[in-house]
């Protein structure tokens, strides 16, 4: 290591952001170069003075006397109505935006999950399709099992959502038909004509 | 304490409910004496400065506004009395801290809690962080000991992340400087 480097790589040593074998690499360099050392050590030194300090956690003694103490102090408050609407209007605001929030985060976890349920069927979709090629080598009996599983992707088309589904799988089922030249090719180069979109 | 609870505590406290205050000071007390003790440097000032503290939340309760953190919103309130505090304090010349009251052993890392205590944790506080303008000390606590992040710092002092980061490698400059100074080896 240059030292170059290595004063790259300081700042992540005071944040005790680097690996293991950086922390190594550095300490193998320092102790080569007497600048570098001296660095190293500050921090080293730095580091363990935080240490200290966050060990030793200072704690309010006699707490519950102070506290006591504390409350005996408190000037009495005034207790107006305008302050408390005040407040109710900042928690009403507060509850709309954490309900919005909520439901926010609600739908965009249906979205994920429909997402994931989606890729898993389309998984399915290929594999079966992958099942029938291998099972039936007669054509017009592919086309046949192919043209029943289309008609259950429509049945299952019901929500917007399941209707984008439907449209993506019926994608997959046409790719499949014109590679194993299920379907003549000039119907091929315009999915439209096939009554697909 | 979740923030429902919180709330109607605070409303509570708005009404003037004083028994309601006890349980805010309850929860946050220790957090803020541990800030105000680091800043400051000496547990008498720092029992001040929480009594101080809670007395400023208790009279402007309603001005707090649930979308901060109730937490973010208190530290904010005893780190600019800390400052002030910081600021008023004339400087104690660090001649003054007499070199055996710092043990050698207490740069070990690996130190117990109950190993130092408050006299000797003070002596260190106002050798290595004495000579920090206020920020600067107020960044180190926050950032470096209390590990809050740059976000919240933010929030708490109203400065910008690159004045935060700024504060921070002074902090940390002057710190080093003082360790080398006072020149403790490592165990």
């Amino acid at each position: 290591m240059k030292c170059t480097k290595y004063n790259e790589l300081l700042s992540k040593l005071e944040e005790a952001t680097l690996t293991t074998g950086e922390t190594k690499e550095m300490q193998i360099h320092a102790q080569s170069c007497s600048v570098c050392n001296e660095s190293f050590s500050a921090i080293q030194k730095y580091k363990a003075y935080v240490a200290v300090l966050k060990n030793n956690k200072p704690v309010l003694e006699n707490k519950h006397g102070f506290i006591n103490e504390l409350i005996d102090l408190l000037p009495e408050r005034e207790q107006g109505q305008k302050t408390i609407e005040k407040f109710a209007f900042v928690k009403t605001i507060y509850f709309v935006k954490t309900s919005l929030t909520g439901i926010a985060a609600g739908l965009l976890v249906l979205v994920a999950l429909q997402i994931g349920t989606d890729a898993w069927n389309i998984r399915q979709l290929e594999n079966r399709m992958q099942a029938m090629q291998s099972q039936i080598r007669y054509k017009p009996f592919q086309k046949g099992l192919l043209s029943l599983l289309e008609a259950r992707v429509n049945d299952q088309a019901t929500s917007p959502l399941s209707k984008a589904k439907a449209g993506l799988r019926k994608q997959i089922v046409f790719k499949y038909q014109f590679k194993n030249q299920l379907i003549p090719n000039y119907i091929s180069q315009s999915p439209n004509n096939f009554g697909m979109y | 304490m979740d923030s429902h609870k919180l709330m109607l505590i605070v409303e509570k406290c708005i009404n003037g409910d004083k028994d309601a205050f006890r349980t805010i000071v309850g929860e946050y007390s220790d957090y803020v004496y541990a800030i105000a003790f680091r800043v400051l440097g000496s547990s008498e000032d720092a029992r001040d400065m929480v009594q101080e503290t809670f007395i400023k939340v208790w009279r402007n309760i309603e001005k707090y506004k649930p979308a901060v953190k109730f937490s973010t919103w208190l530290y904010t309130i005893a780190t600019n009395l800390c400052i002030d505090k910081l600021r008023e304090q004339k400087r104690a010349p660090l001649d003054s801290y007499p070199e055996s009251g710092i043990p050698n052993n207490l740069m070990e890392p690996e130190i117990g809690t109950n190993s130092i205590d408050y006299k000797q944790l003070e002596v260190l506080i106002a050798k290595m962080t004495g000579n920090l303008p206020p920020m600067q000390k107020m960044v180190f606590v926050l950032k470096d000991i209390e590990g809050l992040s740059s976000d919240e710092i933010e929030q708490i002092t109203g400065m910008t992340k690159e004045q935060i980061k700024s504060n921070l490698h002074y902090a940390r400059k002057e710190i080093k400087s003082q360790l080398i100074k006072v020149g403790y080896e490592m165990h």
